[in-house]
């Protein structure tokens, strides 16, 4: 059974106001446990309102969601059992630190969630451990750290809640490639050793095509494709005329296509690339050399 | 040519830092330049930058702009009208309410007249396409729309050179190329000076000369194509290189001989065209 | 929520009392709360509403706009009546008496006159900033400060103070926003608890708040410099204000206003 369910969503800020935008309109959408789900999109494209009615910060106008099929708005005790179980990780989630220490400031979602402090304590460390904060680093303050430091302690405070559905909105945004690749290797690991859920919301199709398991592309509000990431490469032209920023070796390979080779342009990491090349090459090189 | 900017041994340490963030460095740009500085957080890059108009003065070694000194207080405003900043928040970079009345900020500091003001605005805002937001409040526009508005707010200085700390670090893909695209035309047209620094490989590429700088000093410069065929080297600055010179990196690795240094996107499909047809 | 506030806010548009100087708006709205205090009478209270409705008109403000900003004060005027009603003694017997509490007619005119007070004085000054933008508002200012440059009070800096929190707000407000967003999401409780529970709750809003805002400080005083800021010595400004005819037809028309409404007084009783 899928883990989240969006049914018939649809959200309009300024309802009845003039400067009415609709920003969901009739998305539907099935996440099934245990996947890696990227989501891309111009700004503007509901992206964010989508997932800000995942763990119910946003009360749908329209439509409902459902966290283990059942309705998060009526068939839950307390809207917080659900943002506990669907953890939301906001862009530039390092101005959101607040304690002294770092433990504490990791502790702060488990302790909200009234659990005994060893298991807060064993959380800490655990979530800790997800985004490379060594343990004797925990008592020092969360002020101290560099950037991309601080943005990793906010994130393994969202961890430490065990969420079951781990929600990351732009998690690389303004860090150095090395800080990038950190964080998302680091996603994966937890994704890969915890079984969780993930949803990455990015505007880096590298990102996206390197880390997902399957693609969620939206445009004006709706859900203009949710597949896997190797079928969604394979409308690549497409998503490059609605200027999503497609990798480069995607655009190099549309490109061989345009200039009259007959390749596959579903072409998303350089892996892929160098195996799609030498597949061709044996295939049709041959006859040339001869 | 003429320079623009020099530095010359420079040093500089904060004070609550053992470490110095800048061990030495040697800089030089000429007028005209489009230069793009790379390098992983905390390599004294922005550090360098803030050198380049007398925010930061050296603790030793000396950095002249146009043949003055950024130490020299007297031509203080000089070199801050010779060399504009753009930083990498935009919404911490606009001061007034209003998109002109922003851009007229640093003219009006200048004590220029208020008819010259209007001239000088309307243009600075005609090149970089913000013209039509000039009535808007600042809240109203989008990250690219605002970094735009704030390098017309340097630009209305008609400075000669302009340095970018990241300027499109938190924007999205749109409008992360609207700025780059601005930035160019403010460089080919205007023959203003850029200096960017950027996390961006690809808008690296665009450069005419790459200054790669580690640990507070500089360790690789050259041209786009001259740096990033050094993949190893640049990997193991913890820094990426484009798609198209890994691509033929990785078929290098494997015994085919492919240039790395074929960067944009036409020259690494020709290749790999040759290559398939080969 | 926080983005309802309405009070403070700019509505722009095109009307005479848009166009009007700055400088002569807000001298006319400090008469105007002036004489509105200074109306004991029946006939100067009813000139000062009258007033509102058809500035509003010649404006183009729509009422709705006047209802949302009184909506947040209404709390207070209940709360000024109340407390009028029940604690001003008259001369004569007492209208009404409750156990130990009593009304007098002296207390009842009491607060009608100062519930008409309180919504002209809110109506009147919401005007004000919904027809003049912020910048023109300190703009305004400063030149009606200017003469205290005399006695070194630093009129430009406490422009520049008031223009960048104009600049700010709406940047901050969409920040704590975020902020509440972001510890809600852990499981942060606001809207429920004890009293003490909900303040408790507050410092994981404000701390992050008040970091952001210093980095904001920081970051914004790097980029004046760079834009060679060094206080108001010397500066120019893009626009200038210059008296119109429009702006001194005005002026004397409201001097008139507000001479009727001082000569009221000497004409009708007082209602208090």
């Amino acid at each position: 059974m899928a883990i989240l369910k969006i049914e018939n969503l649809s959200y309009t800020y300024n309802e009845g106001l003039p400067g009415a935008t609709k920003a969901l309109d009739n998305v539907n959408l099935e996440i099934e446990e245990g996947t890696f789900v990227g989501v891309i999109g111009h700004t503007g494209c509901g992206k964010s309102t989508l997932i800000s009615h995942l763990n119910g910060l946003t009360k749908p106008q329209q439509g409902a969601i459902y966290l283990d099929g059942k309705n998060i708005w009526t068939e839950y005790d307390n809207i917080r059992d659900v943002r506990f179980n669907v953890g939301l990780v906001f862009q530039y989630p390092e101005y959101q630190l607040f304690e002294e220490t770092i433990y504490k400031d990791i502790a702060f979602g488990p302790k909200n969630m009234g659990l005994s402090d060893e298991e807060v304590d064993k959380r800490v460390k655990m979530a800790a451990k997800f985004v490379g904060i060594p343990e004797y680093a925990l008592e020092g303050s969360p002020f101290d750290l560099s950037g991309g430091q601080k943005r990793r302690v906010a994130i393994a405070g969202i961890i430490a809640m065990q969420p079951r559905v781990l929600v990351l909105d732009e998690p690389c945004a303004g860090l150095d490639p090395e800080g990038r690749e950190l964080i998302l290797s680091q996603v994966k690991n937890y994704h890969q050793t915890t079984g969780g859920t993930v949803i990455l919301v990015s505007h880096s199709m590298e990102d996206i095509a390197n880390y997902a398991d399957k693609v969620l592309v939206m445009e004006n509000g709706t859900v203009y494709n949710y597949a896997n990431t190797e079928e969604i490469f394979q409308d690549a032209e497409n998503l490059s005329k609605m200027g999503l920023g497609i990798p480069d070796i995607t655009k190099v390979f549309l490109k061989l296509k345009e200039m009259g080779l007959d390749i596959d342009t579903d072409v998303y990491t350089i892996p892929y690339a160098v195996k799609t090349l030498l597949k061709y090459k044996e295939k049709n090189g041959g006859g040339h050399n001869a | 040519m003429q320079e623009m900017i020099k530095a010359e041994n420079l040093w500089f340490g904060y004070s609550d830092e053992k470490e110095k963030a800048l061990q030495g460095v040697n800089f030089t740009a000429t007028k005209g330049e489009f230069i793009a500085v790379l390098g992983s957080n905390g390599c004294g890059k922005s550090t360098l930058a803030k050198h380049f108009n007398a925010i930061l003065v050296p603790d030793e070694g000396r950095v002249s702009v146009l043949d003055m000194l950024t130490s020299d207080d007297d031509r203080l405003f000089d070199i801050r009208q010779k060399v504009g900043m753009v930083f990498q928040n935009p919404d911490n970079q606009i001061v007034a309410t209003i998109v002109e009345e922003d851009v007229a900020f640093a003219l009006e500091n200048m004590g220029v007249e208020p008819t010259e003001i209007r001239r000088r605005i309307d243009e600075a805002m005609e090149k970089t396409g913000v013209y039509k937001f000039k009535d808007k409040a600042p809240h109203h526009l989008s990250g690219g729309q605002k970094q735009r508005v704030a390098i017309a707010g340097i630009i209305a200085m008609r400075p000669d050179c302009i340095v970018l700390d990241e300027p499109t670090a938190m924007l999205d893909p749109e409008g992360r190329r609207k700025v780059l695209k601005t930035i160019k035309t403010l460089n080919k047209e205007y023959g203003i000076t850029v200096i960017l620094i950027t996390h961006y490989m690809d808008e690296a590429a665009q450069a005419d000369r790459i200054v790669v700088m580690s640990k507070g000093k500089v360790v690789k410069e050259g041209t786009p194509k001259e740096i990033f065929s050094q993949v190893e080297l640049v990997k193991s600055l913890s820094l990426d290189v484009p798609q198209t010179s890994e691509i033929a990196y990785e078929l290098s690795k494997l015994g085919y001989n492919l240039s790395t240094e074929a960067i944009s996107i036409d020259e690494c499909a020709q290749q790999l065209y040759d290559f398939l047809k080969g | 929520m926080l983005k309802d506030i309405t009070i403070g806010q700019h509505f722009p548009g095109n009307s005479p009392i848009h166009r009007l100087d700055p400088r002569i708006k807000l001298i006319v709205t400090v008469a105007y709360v002036v004489f509105l205090f200074l109306s004991t009478n029946a006939v100067g209270l009813a000139l000062c509403i009258a007033a509102i409705p058809a500035l509003y008109g010649i404006a183009k403000i729509p009422v709705k706009l006047l209802k949302k900003s009184l909506k947040p004060i209404l709390p207070i005027i209940l709360f000024t009546v109340v407390l009028n009603l029940f604690f001003i003694t008259g001369d004569g017997a007492p209208l009404l008496q409750i156990w130990k509490i009593k009304i007098y007619m002296e207390g009842i005119m009491f607060c009608i006159v100062m519930v008409i007070r309180i919504i002209c004085l809110i109506s009147g000054t919401s005007l004000l900033t919904y027809t003049t933008s912020p910048i023109e508002l300190t703009d305004g200012l400063e030149r009606l400060m200017a003469p205290l440059n005399v006695v070194k009070f630093p009129v430009h800096e406490m422009a520049m103070m008031m223009t960048i929190a104009l600049r700010f707000i709406p940047t901050l407000v969409e920040e704590t926003d975020k902020i509440i967003s972001a510890q809600k999401s852990r499981g942060a409780m606001l809207d429920s608890g004890s009293f003490t529970d909900r303040v408790k709750a507050l410092v994981p809003i404000l701390i992050p708040l008040f970091i952001s805002a210093f980095r904001r400080a920081d970051e914004l005083a790097t980029a004046m410099e760079c834009r060679c800021y060094h206080g108001g010595k010397g500066r120019t400004r893009l626009k200038q204000l210059k008296i119109t005819s429009n702006d001194i037809m005005c002026s004397v028309v409201c001097i008139v206003c507000f001479a009727v409404i001082f000569a009221t007084r000497f004409f009708f009783t007082p209602l208090i």
